[in-house]
């Protein structure tokens, strides 16, 4: 049932061989394939062999989901976009689907707005402590690491230390905290995010808890999540043991770390900007917003800008057409129709060709906002957002303070 | 440009001049005035943005608007050793159109 704890491994020689920690999440996708509960299987794989460019797969021969065993680092595919950008929402197809955290809060954020159907899904969540940008990371194996890139076959982060796997199979480690200070390291977004396990989803898997790299922590979040982990116990797919209470509370500390990590991150990126005066703070972000060249590309990676006939479009008649920087209510725009929503993904500052920090301005705001209406975006999707439910009556309510005056 | 992709026609359709506001104040010239580009090798018309992007004495024109096509102006002879056009560049008169 929801809630049940497990530490697992596949029960296939080849999958414990190939997979990461215990190759339970390849088994899981085999599986649901095999056992035809989905059609087919979304998971990312390395293109070509190389491990800096992740990309997202549709998988429906079992044999092939072997591909995609291990994790990549470097890259981070928009998972929720491509469901609805080629896969139309799942709408006629059943799909299990790797997330992270982020990846599966904007599926369920899209649910909410009736672009995915989430009853055809399978979440099989990742446990996750942040990606790094796939050029700098190149970067950093030459310059710090001093490896050759290539010579690279798996990343691993534990304890605030990076650790490197090279081909020959020897290990290299460097602080993970002192890498960030050198500009390298996880992506500005990632560090900041406080959700490391994925308990939104149907399956939370992830190393810690466990004490090998042959096994994998398995929570079940959801009724659907239980049911699917008891039918592949049941098929000889993983096998399972309880988890010892030592197991448990481990998972649960380290979760506890990466998330006052992440509040450290935040309140560094964050204070900057909260301790600027009203004009300070508008003359800021104008100069940022001044280097956009309106390429639309914020907009069209945004999980949750899904419009199809959007209002920033130039025929829309709102914002000046074949003006560079665009008028500011552009980025304004923008940020008012996502920000109750943002799932601190980070998509929009990985295609900004300018570097304008969109991310941190609507993860801060979704920050203030979360505290002001008591909304998390992705993790309930009973749960509607703000822009949504709150009516025009409430907001003129007298002794209710919703400036945005932080 | 060809014209033919709906995106970029609605942010912009049609060729413009940029002209520094010193030379449009000397010109009488205001924004969008309708403008003949001229040079010893044929003459275009189209409307005129007064901007400080250009420094004065330099007009600035993309030559792939079919209503107004710049390379109408320059000079398509070539480089003899490495052939490369004439066609970015030229000296022109610039009247405003009455």
């Amino acid at each position: 049932m929801k809630g049940d704890m497990y530490i697992a491994r596949a029960a296939d020689k080849d999958i414990l061989k190939r997979g990461e920690n215990g190759g339970v999440v390849t088994s899981l996708l085999k599986f649901a394939l095999e056992s035809k509960r989905v059609d087919a299987v979304v998971a990312v794989k390395a293109r070509e062999g190389n491990r800096y460019d992740g990309i997202p797969v549709l998988i429906t021969e079992p044999e092939k989901v072997l591909e995609t065993a291990g994790s990549l680092h470097s890259s981070s595919p928009n998972i929720a976009r491509l469901l609805t950008e080629y896969l139309d929402g799942a709408s006629n197809l059943k799909l299990a689907v790797v997330v992270k955290p982020c990846d599966a809060r904007a599926i369920i954020e899209l649910a909410k707005r009736t672009q995915i159907n989430l009853d055809n899904l399978l979440l099989i969540g990742l446990n996750c402590t942040g990606t790094l940008p796939s050029v700098k990371a190149k970067t950093m194996m030459k310059e710090i690491f001093e490896v050759d890139p290539a010579e690279v076959v798996g990343e691993d982060i534990e304890d605030n230390v990076l650790t490197i796997t090279l081909k020959d199979g020897s290990e290299k480690k460097e602080d993970l905290a002192k890498l960030e200070e050198q500009g390298y390291g996880r992506r500005e977004n990632c560090r900041r995010c406080e959700i490391n396990i994925p308990v939104m989803a149907d399956i939370a898997c992830g190393k810690w808890g466990t004490t090998n790299k042959e096994t994998t922590f398995i929570e079940t979040c959801s009724e659907k999540g239980a049911q699917f982990i008891q039918s592949a116990v049941d098929g000889g797919c993983i096998t399972v043991e309880e988890p010892s209470t030592a197991s448990i509370n481990d998972r649960k500390k380290k979760d506890q770390a990466a998330i006052e990590l992440a509040k450290q991150w935040q309140d560094k990126d964050f204070s900057g900007l909260e301790k600027m005066s009203t004009e300070e703070r508008f003359s800021h972000w104008f100069a940022q917003f001044g280097q956009c060249i309106k390429c639309y590309g914020c907009r069209d990676a945004c999980p949750i800008c899904y419009c199809k006939d959007c209002f920033l479009e130039a025929d829309r008649g709102y914002i000046t057409p074949g003006e560079i920087p665009p008028d500011v209510m552009f980025p304004m725009v923008r940020v008012a129709h996502v920000m109750d929503s943002c799932v601190n993904c980070g998509q929009c500052e990985d295609v900004c060709t300018m570097d304008v920090p969109i991310s941190l301005l609507v993860f801060l705001l979704n920050k203030k906002m979360s505290d002001i209406f008591k909304y998390e975006p992705g993790m309930d999707v009973t749960k509607l957002p703000p822009l949504r439910t709150t009516t025009d009556q409430e907001l003129k309510l007298t002794g209710v303070d919703i400036s945005f005056d932080f | 440009m060809s014209l033919r992709t709906p995106k970029l026609v609605s942010e912009i359709a049609q060729g413009f001049v940029e002209v520094n506001s010193k030379d449009a104040l000397q010109a009488g010239l205001k924004n969008k005035d309708v403008v003949t580009l001229a040079t010893r090798r044929g003459s275009i018309e189209t409307r005129a943005k007064i901007t400080d992007n250009v420094p004065p004495g330099l007009l600035f024109a993309a030559f792939h608007f079919p209503d107004s096509r710049g390379n109408a102006l320059t000079n398509p002879a070539l480089v003899p050793g490495a052939k490369c056009a004439g066609t970015k560049v030229c000296a022109a008169r610039m009247e405003v159109k009455q």
